[in-house]
């Protein structure tokens, strides 16, 4: 018989796909380690009349002790130890461009309200790399190059700032390589050492990245860990607090802005600029920070293989 | 099998029928590798990183090298990009910042000058060394190190005094951590651990490596008061 209707037929009648109503996203790395409290902040630069903050240190509460002096000698003068390391911030930016033909049609709510609230989470993670590059800047490393992360480079790296008299709490920042070799490594271990998995309520209070702690220490893994040794390696670290500071700067009100938004929380300037003539919308993220290491023996690096 | 519209791409179901897939209507060897981005370095040492380096039967310290990221906000590189001020503060703290310079067309695979080199990824500009290899496969980036060229450009540097040998107070630290992880390691070296068994092998194996490495140069020593120097 002929005539039939089939759906290989009636092309004008149907479309080849049509959208889910929810905009899904593409697997990426979204780990943020943005306020951990193992990484100092230094506060907010507006108004204060530099790009560059300076943490003094002091050698004080027990940096020096007391040392015995005779009954009738008179005690002489003990120098202060200072420091200042210093953190620069600078701008960090992102930006789109979305015409008004793509905005009107699209249905799956891509306006630049959402490209908007984006530039959190690229900020977010531009923090993350930033500070995920300042590992391979430790004067003292442990692990070897092209050898698995195991157990033992854990207690390496815990005993060298042991032996630097640095306090517990501290933060591993590890590639997922090198986290999936430690817990492999683990599976060797026997006695009372406990890796702890990360819990629902510890990733809420953490972030998405934390993923546990061994020996007291927390670890946040993150694609952002930098290669060591031409590719071979991956440079992880272990810090605590104080080897690390970070300063930002909020922009405050800019007069003539086109519209501006600022997400909550954040000190992250949203501004959308208008170019009617070619009918598009540019959102552009701008958000000024700086990381660097403030005190060399709180931390040390973890290379090993990738 | 399931109507395509898409021009010219087969269908989904068709892979499952053994035919060739592409993503969208893009060629896979045109999409750019999904590379992170990362900001350009300046490589560095320091005289207490040095990493074992085994190769057949005989073993050798060679530096292990750290790098300096050169980009605005990051390690007091400022706002125009300047990394004066990063270099001083890491040369103050022990560190030799090695110039590009050091790296000449001999010493790389590629035969270019300098050790730094670029790569365009999705995200943007991937900085490498000049020794880095990069292999995409199945659509993942897989990056190693060419071992042959960059440790005979370490040696090169070592050889040419520009950067100094391994004090012997530091190898001695070194075999002193390495010895106490071969201790941990045999103690856990079960029958039929063999993860633990291999842990073990690799630790005895740095150790046999460092105690095989010596090089007798002078330490710095310090004078006791009440001496000439002191």
């Amino acid at each position: 018989m002929a005539g039939e209707i089939f759906y290989s037929n009636a092309t004008d009648l149907q479309l080849s796909a049509v959208l889910h109503q929810e905009l899904g996203l593409l697997l990426a790395d979204r780990a943020s380690i943005w306020g951990h409290p193992a990484l100092f902040y230094c506060g907010d630069l507006n108004g204060r009349g530099s790009t560059t903050i300076k943490k003094p240190l002091v050698g004080l509460a027990g940096y020096d002790e007391m040392a015995a002096v005779a009954e009738n000698a008179s005690a002489s003068n003990t120098a202060l130890t200072d420091a200042g390391p210093t953190v620069t911030i600078a701008r960090q930016a992102l930006q789109r461009q979305q015409s008004d033909l793509q905005k009107f049609i699209n249905s799956v709510g891509l306006n630049p309200q959402l490209l908007a609230l984006d530039m959190v989470g690229a900020a977010a993670m531009r923090f993350t790399s930033m500070i995920a590059a300042l590992s391979s800047g430790f004067s003292q490393s442990v692990g070897s190059t092209g050898v698995d992360m195991s157990v033992d480079d854990w207690y390496d790296a815990d005993i060298t700032m042991m032996l630097n008299s640095v306090a517990l709490g501290r933060l591993a920042m590890l590639h997922p390589r090198q986290l999936a070799d430690l817990r492999t490594s683990l599976r060797a271990e026997a006695g009372a050492v406990q890796f702890m998995d990360a819990t629902a309520e510890l990733l809420q209070a953490k972030g998405p990245g934390y993923a546990g702690s061994f020996l007291g220490n927390d670890i946040f893994n993150s694609s952002k860990v930098p290669t060591a040794n031409g590719g071979d390696d991956r440079a992880g670290m272990l810090v605590a607090r104080g080897a690390i500071g970070w300063a930002d700067g909020s922009v405050g009100a800019i007069s003539g802005a086109g519209g501006v938004v600022m997400p909550a929380g954040t000190k992250i300037m949203v501004e959308f600029e208008r170019d009617a003539s070619g009918a598009l919308t540019k959102i552009v993220g701008n958000y000024y920070v700086g990381v660097a290491e403030f005190q060399d023996l709180m931390g040390v690096g973890i290379v090993t293989d990738a | 099998m399931a109507k395509n519209f898409n021009s010219g791409a087969p269908a989904a179901v068709g892979a499952l029928q053994g035919e060739a897939v592409r993503v969208g209507d893009r060629p896979l060897a045109e999409q750019l590798p999904n590379l992170e981005l990362t900001p350009p370095f300046l490589l560095m040492f320091h005289p207490n990183r040095w990493m074992v380096v085994v190769i057949g039967e005989s073993a050798e310290l060679l530096p292990e090298l750290g790098s300096l990221p050169v980009e605005p906000g990051i390690a007091h590189t400022d706002e125009q990009g300047d990394p004066s001020l990063a270099i001083a503060k890491k040369t103050r703290n022990n560190w030799i910042i090695l110039p590009e310079a050091w790296a000449t067309e001999e010493d790389t695979p590629d035969k270019a000058p300098g050790y730094v080199r670029r790569y365009r990824g999705r995200r943007g500009l991937y900085h490498a060394t000049a020794w880095t290899e990069i292999r995409v496969a199945a659509g993942r980036v897989i990056p190693s190190c060419n071992r042959e060229s960059y440790y005979a450009w370490l040696r090169k540097l070592m050889s040419d005094r520009r950067l100094p040998p391994p004090d012997p107070a530091i190898v001695e630290a070194l075999l002193d951590r390495s010895r106490s992880r071969a201790e941990r390691a045999l103690a856990r070296d079960t029958e039929g651990n063999a993860i633990a068994a291999r842990l073990a092998r690799e630790a005895a194996a740095k150790v046999e490596a460092l105690e095989g490495i010596s090089e007798k140069q002078g330490s710095l020593l310090l004078k006791p008061l009440g001496t000439e120097e002191g």
